[in-house]
């Protein structure tokens, strides 16, 4: 796929919110001459190599509008009445959003930012060089800047949805979550639709973790008929404490890039996951992690289930400088097929320059255990019942790594009801 | 009254075309403790697994009436709510699975099938209680995933701990006693002794008498070559720990 094709088929798209602001603009330039530079990725490309992007540009896309009727509480937690932000079709949509005033945290739009704040955008995310994170940033439709003064820990989660409510709309929104030392929060990313349509979204998160901050994100991907790339860029400093589960239930092809940096000592780090495609659908988790400094721990747990003629991915990579003694760095993955004719790809892989450190990793791609099957039967589970029952004990591990209740709740129901149709 | 329980006739099976069982014979009543001995490879285990309903073996011919419905009809889950338990000789390790919710479920699925009422949390935790002190099952235990990081004897104490919960009709013990040192086979013994009733019955399936000595059977079985070649008293177990099961193969080529 030529960049020239891909730029022709999102030649129409309006960049409304950010043409009020001359800030911006730069950023979107300097990401122009990089994505120039380093082109789309193409069969060569190996960290692209199995999941291939040509397909979500054979057709034009638009920009979406504001639907006056939207309904959102299929989407939201009633019980936690917490913050919510809704970006609909790419843009904030101010009439649906609740933030109230949280003490410590302010949110705002990349059009409202201060020139120190747009400064920061683009400086870790510029780590990696990602052509879809690139094109964000050319592209780039809306951006929220969510800021979390030091000393400030947040009772109630804040809530991000995500929801395409036209069919052919391509959306690049971008987030920036600066949280100062001492603060904590935790932040859910809905990313949600309610009809089977085919959009894009392409999705950046940059995330600035100063000393002994801590940041647990909720990334729900439940966008049936969506294509979805989305990457994270998070940076660790001295004794934060990061935690990110991703849980994508649909998606007609999802790429999660996922890119730690941990720059200071001391640091936690989880990353779990979960991806449950079935029909065709194409889940792509990539996992970066580079361990700069010593004495920090990291750990990485995903599991797949996989139904029909769909596909899993699983590329886990974990790089240890040289400085970066007495780490631990753990990482995780398994699989369950379900079909004869669904796929994995599992890639595990450990770059240690260090000598002194402690470091796992291991992927299993099997069928469901058919002895615990038959022991379950034989205590009077139905066969439906039974696999039910293993399938959701495969990914309790995961689950119970959530940290908001109501999450946890609410995914261990959609998980037991989706595992159950089968 | 009828007082038969199972009733296997003429009983054959084989797994990838090698015929394991060559024809059973047996007929358990209520209130019967029978045990089935016999040498490694003779055919013990899968006798259970067959009548415990695992498909991977495939009877050919004979019939197995159980309560007057055909067994081998049944699927595994049928045959649990209709009162067959077995004890596995290797309870399957499964994590993530907690040990109470999974026999809360197993209680419900079978009360669905008898159109009773699901099991009360009360009355499901009252029963857990009484049931697990039976065979001294560790609380913790009981809310871990089933089996998982349990030692041998622990996964047996489960197993009748299970078995004690679900109240069988017929409970079919595989060689319950291996893996278990002196104190935990008295444990699971007496367990098993203390769920016996004149309304249910026993399969001991064991290669050594010692189990025989706590559980101690009505009539002993020696399966050799996929055949019951002997029954008698529980004195046939103990003839046999004493010239050991050359003796039966002497005989039989006679």
């Amino acid at each position: 796929m030529s960049l020239m094709a891909v730029k022709k088929q999102i030649a129409s798209l309006d960049l409304l919110d950010l043409k009020k602001t001359n800030l911006i603009p730069d950023l979107a330039k300097s990401a122009e001459v990089k994505l120039n530079e380093i082109g789309f990725p193409n069969r060569k490309s190996e960290d692209w190599k199995y999941t291939k992007t040509a397909q979500l540009f054979k057709k034009p896309y638009k920009t979406g509008k504001e639907n006056p009727n939207l309904k959102l509480d299929e989407f939201s937690f009633p019980k936690m009445k917490c913050p919510t932000l809704v970006i609909e079709n790419g843009s904030i949509n101010a009439h649906l959003s609740c933030v109230g005033d949280v003490q410590g945290l302010s949110i705002n739009s990349f059009v409202d930012i201060n020139k120190e704040q747009v400064e920061k955008i683009g400086n870790i995310s510029n780590k990696k060089e990602n052509p879809f994170s690139f094109l964000n940033a050319s592209h780039l439709q809306s951006g929220i800047y969510i800021h979390l003064k030091k000393k400030n820990v947040l009772t109630q989660p804040l809530h991000l949805i995500f929801i395409n409510t036209e069919s052919q709309v391509f959306s690049n929104t971008r987030i920036y979550v600066h949280l100062e030392e001492f603060s904590e929060m935790n932040l859910i990313q809905s990313f949600v639709n309610n009809n089977d349509q085919d959009c894009v979204t392409n999705h950046v998160s940059e995330i600035e973790l100063a000393e002994n901050s801590q940041l647990s994100i909720e990334k729900i991907q439940n966008v049936l008929g969506e294509s979805h790339i989305c990457s994270e860029y998070i940076r660790q400093l001295n004794s934060s404490v990061f935690r990110i589960n991703t849980l994508s239930s649909a998606g007609k092809l999802i790429r999660n890039g996922l890119n730690v940096f941990v720059e200071g000592e001391n640091c936690t780090s989880y990353l779990n996951g979960l991806f449950i495609p079935s029909d065709d659908e194409h889940i792509d988790n990539h996992t970066h992690l580079e361990h700069i400094k010593p004495n920090c721990f990291s750990s990485e747990c995903y599991k797949g289930i996989i139904n029909d003629k769909a596909t899993g991915i699983f590329n886990g990579k974990v790089v240890v400088h040289e400085d970066a003694q007495k780490i631990m760095a753990y990482q995780q993955n398994n699989n369950i097929l379900l079909s004869n004719e669904a796929v994995v790809n599992a890639k595990p892989e450990l770059e240690i320059y260090a000598d002194d450190v402690k470091c796992s990793h291991g992927s299993t791609t099997g069928q469901l255990d058919e002895d615990a099957l038959f022991y379950l039967q034989a205590r009077g589970l139905s066969k439906s019942a039974a696999l039910q029952l293993l399938m959701v004990g495969f990914v309790d591990e995961v689950l119970q790594g959530i940290q908001v209740e109501e999450v946890k709740n609410f995914y261990s129901n959609k998980i037991e009801s989706l595992l159950s149709s089968n | 009254m009828n007082k038969n329980i199972i009733n296997i006739k003429g009983l054959k099976c084989e797994i990838e075309g090698k015929e394991i069982l060559k024809g059973i014979d047996l007929q358990i009543n209520k209130g019967e403790i029978h045990a089935i001995m016999g040498p490694n490879g003779s055919g013990k285990s899968t006798l259970s697994s067959v009548l415990a309903g695992k498909d991977e073996y495939e009877v050919t011919s004979g019939s197995v009436d159980y309560l007057g419905k055909d067994l081998l009809d049944l699927s595994p889950e049928e045959r649990s709510w209709e009162g067959v338990f077995l004890a596995f000789q290797y309870p399957v390790e499964i994590p993530g699975v907690s040990n109470v919710n999974f026999l809360r479920t197993a209680l419900n699925e079978r009360n669905k099938y008898k159109r009773l009422d699901p099991v009360s949390a009360k009355n499901f935790l009252a029963m857990v209680k009484e049931k697990s002190a039976l065979v001294g099952l560790d609380n913790k235990l009981k809310n871990r995933s089933v089996n998982e990081g349990f030692s041998g004897g622990e996964k047996k104490r489960n197993e009748i701990f299970q078995m004690a919960m679900l109240e069988p009709t017929l409970s079919i013990l595989d060689e319950t006693d291996s893996g278990l040192d002196i104190d935990a086979l008295r444990i699971v013994s007496n367990g098993v002794n203390q769920l016996k009733s004149n309304e249910n019955a026993t399969l001991v399936i064991t290669h050594y008498q010692r189990l025989l000595d706590y559980i101690v059977p009505d009539f002993v079985h020696v399966l050799y070559d996929g055949k019951i070649v002997r029954t008698g008293g529980k004195e046939l177990a103990l003839e046999l720990e004493e010239k050991g099961y050359d003796w039966i193969k002497e005989e039989l080529a006679v």
